[in-house]
């Protein structure tokens, strides 16, 4: 993998947020070159490539994405070809003599999967737990960390400190969801 | 629930079942207490991942400036700077005579965080015995802010009951007492001089007294190795466009 490669998928794994932003901002004027080929709204460019970028993000967070055999970039393109075509069909402003020139092989899942109802309700109830019970089960479930790692990141005293919080936490996250 | 299902769930939740653990797993999809926690579990990952999503686009669309976004917006923007310019400038006058700015709340609420309860977490066996000062704490981290900070106020001032103390009158939106506990706890120059620094910088966002945030961030970036000195570049920057 190349080195510049290697570089920007780590800084995305380990600085997170800052490392997203960063990477939104490198590419941002080229993505909206490149999108302006399919839509002619720049706003519609400019919410796909938000999608985009945390899409990308998304992936190496949770460690599906560990490494490319492409750019960073021709990566972020890739992801936000597919969801401008999606875009694009749905849009019956945009220029469809293009259309037939996407390429639609390869897809690459980075649709997110709509919310049940239940998922729906606890979205709500999340948001009402105090912020160290919300950045556990962030880091939890959506950066797929252990309890060591989590207990690092935070500063925690060790793991079962950690292991003990998330039951009080999943406790109150329970009781609000049952009386929400 | 058995130690053995809540360990088979969180292997399917973290996509980490072995191919035997996949059999078992599948078993034991039948009980119906079990097949509940998998949806609820499965539900819980989804609709954290969609809180995420929403919250990192909505920095990214903070950090949207007009000239990434490339040279249609940049045509657009000459074309309407002569009318804009009227309108900044209302604007403008506008936010100093209130010497506060609209968006101002909205990059507060983005940048603070109130600080996990690490001095004394909260642990299943303190349940019963824990202490005055770990109470204190405990109710901090249960986010009761007044009762915690009436409990802090009967403490030892220590370092750590200073600076959560602090924290307390910050999410209880007490400004004024907030930033005077903050500054103390800076000039003493103590374990908790940095995040209170940082923490003054956001306060005078919050208040609208930018020229004096701008002044402690700038101090914050210039301190090789200060904890906040990312977050403080980002905050300056999205500050200058307000």
């Amino acid at each position: 993998m190349d080195k510049q490669v290697t570089i920007e998928l780590t800084h995305l794994q380990n600085d997170g947020d800052i490392a997203l932003e960063r990477m939104y901002r490198s590419y941002k004027a080229e993505f909206f070159d490149f999108g302006r080929r399919y839509l002619s709204s720049d706003e519609d460019i400019s919410d796909i490539y938000q999608d985009t970028v945390i899409a990308m993000y998304e992936k190496v967070a949770t460690g599906q994405l560990t490494e490319l055999s492409c750019s960073v970039k021709t990566y972020l393109f890739s992801i936000g070809k597919h969801l401008m075509i999606n875009r694009y069909k749905s849009n019956q402003q945009v220029k469809f003599e293009l259309f037939e020139e996407v390429d639609l092989a390869g897809s690459i899942d980075v649709y997110p999967p709509e919310l049940s109802l239940q998922a729906e309700k606890l979205k709500t109830v999340i948001l009402q737990l105090e912020d160290g019970c919300q950045r556990i089960l962030t880091l939890y479930y959506y950066r797929n960390f252990n309890m060591e790692s989590i207990a690092a990141n935070l500063g925690y005293k060790n793991a079962n400190v950690v292991k003990s919080h998330k039951a009080r936490c999943m406790k109150r996250l329970r009781k609000l969801f049952l009386s929400s | 629930m058995n130690d053995r299902d809540k360990y088979l769930i969180e292997r399917y939740i973290k996509a980490s079942l072995t191919p035997d653990e996949e059999v078992e797993f599948e078993n034991r999809k039948g009980d119906t207490e079990f097949s509940r926690e998998v949806i609820f579990q499965s539900d819980l990952r989804d609709a954290i991942f969609a809180v995420k999503r929403d919250k990192l686009k909505q920095r990214l669309k903070h950090s949207n400036n007009p000239e990434a976004s490339g040279k249609r917006i940049f045509r657009l923007q000459y074309i309407l700077a002569a009318a804009s310019i009227v309108i900044l400038v209302i604007i403008a006058t506008v936010a100093l005579l209130r010497y506060e700015s609209p968006n101002v709340d909205q990059l507060y609420a983005e940048y603070f965080e109130s600080p996990p309860n690490i001095v004394a977490p909260m642990l299943k066996s303190d349940e019963d015995k824990a202490s005055t000062y770990d109470s204190a704490f405990q109710l901090y981290e249960m986010g009761d802010y007044k009762k915690a900070d009436q409990a802090f106020e009967l403490l030892r001032d220590d370092d750590n009951v200073q600076f959560y103390q602090a924290m307390c009158k910050l999410n209880l939106e007490n400004w004024d007492d907030a930033k005077t506990g903050l500054t103390s706890i800076y000039h003493a120059d103590g374990k908790y001089s940095k995040n209170a620094q940082w923490y003054i910088a956001l306060i005078e966002i919050r208040l609208g007294k930018i020229e004096e945030a701008r002044l402690s961030l700038t101090q914050i970036i210039s301190l090789k190795d200060h904890p906040y000195q990312a977050d403080a570049e980002q905050l300056l920057r999205a500050l200058n466009t307000l």
